[in-house]
């Protein structure tokens, strides 16, 4: 998929202090905003292992961890990096336009 | 108050063979289990990692796992990583940082606090869930010097008691306020004693770290012995006296120490006590940019490695404003082998210095530590002789440990670890006689009957 194929939609929140997450909802996806050390990474609010949110999971480097389970994510390519998560989760493409958060969805 | 300068007394212990059985037995390694490990403290982490309410990190001690956790109230907890519905392990070994403890098995959820929250379809549980059976079972925790203790005995006595003279001869130092700059396990093929007594003495070096010789000195290093504990001080920035260098300022003690603490080496003209000085002072200034306090440490602690080793398994190389902590880990089955964990602490509470994530290797694997930490090729080169140590240590052809007075240390831990033991063996030998009073007694009421 390239540029040319997603529709950017605004972030409707703002993005959280450094280390932090927020969730948001969007064309009914429920998605998670997360800094790590200022940039912005959104990913779906569903750990890939028990389909549990990730709010409140401690971001270090760009490592997501969930906070009941302790599995970890890679947010810049959703890769797993601990168990007991063993797939990977979607991300999304973020870009910061006059100071607004965007993420690219799908054009269709 | 500055860490005591005098010596211990002499600690009169006979130089007797060590049996090598010691490091090879599986049984022997189940009664240091039973009797030691068991029974006293042991360092599980430090305690900057568990700042915030939530976050925790595991001890992996021999056959257990310890959840060591900040509470919502920000008081440190400790308890077994086990679930304890069907004893799955709740967490996998690490650090992170946690809102509650869900089990992946059944999905039972423990809070912080270590309270059963939550079991699945508790309808079902006929018998009920009586919480001071389910909640996670409490091990004993204490803190100090920013490190944090657990000890796996509910009636031991307490931290400050077992680590003896251990604050007083280390607070000095400061450590509450030092920072993790490296953080490494290693996998090592040998017992875990073998690697704490390939620490515990500077015999070893004139062979295993030939090149150190230059700079450090083997031959001048004082060993004390304390109640459990031991202390080496073993001269840095002076050169030993089997080198043909002893009593000079050596191109080492220039290239490894004045140059690095920005000493223009070229226009320095003084003898070797004076480069110490130097040295010393040198320090004083780094540690000033850095917000460190030095200013309970002696000119030798500016210079030397003050080497404590805390019984049963936590070894430091005191510098000051570095220092390098090893523990040393027994394998949960296999005597052959253990797990070597290395922080290397930083004296700079005013640089912000990120928490390094932990590196793991294994020397089966062929893995070597040079170029991914300070000292690292020192380390390699224990790490090349310790799996050779242990398969010769299994060679029919050797029987014992024969050990000289620079390796009083090892002596002086055998000690330590076989008064542990004898108390043990007491014990059982008093249950063994208790059952058998009491089996008699039922015997002779059932002849009566």
């Amino acid at each position: 998929m390239t540029e040319n194929d997603l529709r950017w939609v605004e972030i409707p929140i703002p993005l959280p202090p450094d280390g932090k997450n927020e969730t948001f909802v969007l064309d009914g996806r429920e998605l998670l905003l997360c800094n790590a050390g200022g940039t912005p990474y959104v990913v779906p609010d569903e750990c890939p292992h028990a389909k549990i949110s990730l709010q409140g999971g401690l971001i270090e480097g760009t490592i997501l961890e969930c906070p009941i389970h302790g599995g970890r994510l890679d947010l810049r390519n959703g890769e797993p990096v601990a168990k007991p998560i063993r797939r990977p989760t979607k991300c999304y493409p973020v870009r910061s336009v006059g100071g607004r958060l965007e993420i690219g969805l799908p054009a269709i | 108050m500055p860490t005591p300068m005098e010596r211990a007394p002499e600690p009169g212990l006979e130089y007797v063979p060590i049996p090598k059985t010691r490091y090879t037995s599986a049984e022997y390694a189940r009664e240091e289990w039973d009797s030691m490990w068991t029974k006293t403290w042991v360092c599980a982490g430090r305690a900057s990692d568990l700042a915030r309410p939530g976050d925790y990190f595991t001890l992996e001690l021999g056959r257990e796992s310890i959840l060591v956790v900040c509470q919502k109230d920000g008081s440190l907890a400790a308890r077994y990583n086990v679930c304890m519905h069907r004893g799955n392990r709740l967490r996998e070994p690490g650090r992170g940082h946690a809102s509650k403890f869900a089990c992946l098995f059944h999905g039972w959820e423990y809070g912080l606090d270590g309270a059963l929250e939550k079991a699945l379809d508790p309808h079902c549980f006929k018998q009920g869930l009586d919480r001071s059976k389910l909640d996670l079972r409490p091990v004993q925790v204490d803190t100090w010097a920013g490190f944090v203790f657990v000890n796996l005995d509910p009636n031991a006595g307490s931290l400050r008691e077992y680590l003896g003279v251990i604050p007083e001869h280390l607070d000095p130092y400061r450590f509450e306020t030092w920072k993790i700059s490296f953080d490494a396990t290693i996998e090592i093929d040998c017992n875990w004693k073998t690697c704490v007594d390939a620490f515990n003495e500077a015999y070893h070096l004139a062979a295993t770290h030939t090149w150190t010789l230059e700079f450090s000195d083997d031959t001048r290093t004082l060993y004390d012995c304390y109640d459990r504990h031991t202390r080496m001080l073993f001269p840095e920035v002076q050169a030993s006296l089997r080198h043909p260098g002893a009593n000079t300022v050596t191109p080492g003690i220039k290239e490894m120490f004045l140059k690095r603490v920005g000493v223009d080496v070229d226009r320095f003209e003084g003898d070797w006590q004076d480069a110490r000085k130097v040295f010393a002072e040198q320090q004083k200034k780094l540690a000033a940019n850095m917000g460190a306090d030095l200013s309970d440490l002696n000119e030798s602690q500016l210079c030397d490695d003050f080497h404590y080793t805390v019984f049963p398994n936590m070894t430091f190389n005191t510098h000051a404003l570095f220092t390098w902590v090893f523990w040393h880990r027994p394998h949960p089955t296999d005597p052959n082998k253990m797990s070597f964990d290395f922080i290397e602490l930083v004296n700079a509470p005013s640089v912000e210095i990120p928490r390094p994530e932990k590196q793991r290797f294994s020397t089966a694997a062929g893995d070597t530590l040079a170029g991914k930490c300070n000292g690292g090729d020192l380390i390699d080169e224990d790490l090349y002789n310790l799996p050779r140590i242990q398969a010769g240590m299994n060679s029919a052809a050797f029987e014992n440990l024969h050990l000289c007075t620079q390796e009083v240390r090892i002596l002086h831990f055998h000690k330590t670890l076989e008064d542990y033991l004898e108390r043990g063996r007491a014990e059982r030998g008093r249950a063994v006689s208790e059952a058998d009073a009491s089996g008699g007694a039922e015997k002779r009421v059932g002849q009566r009957d």
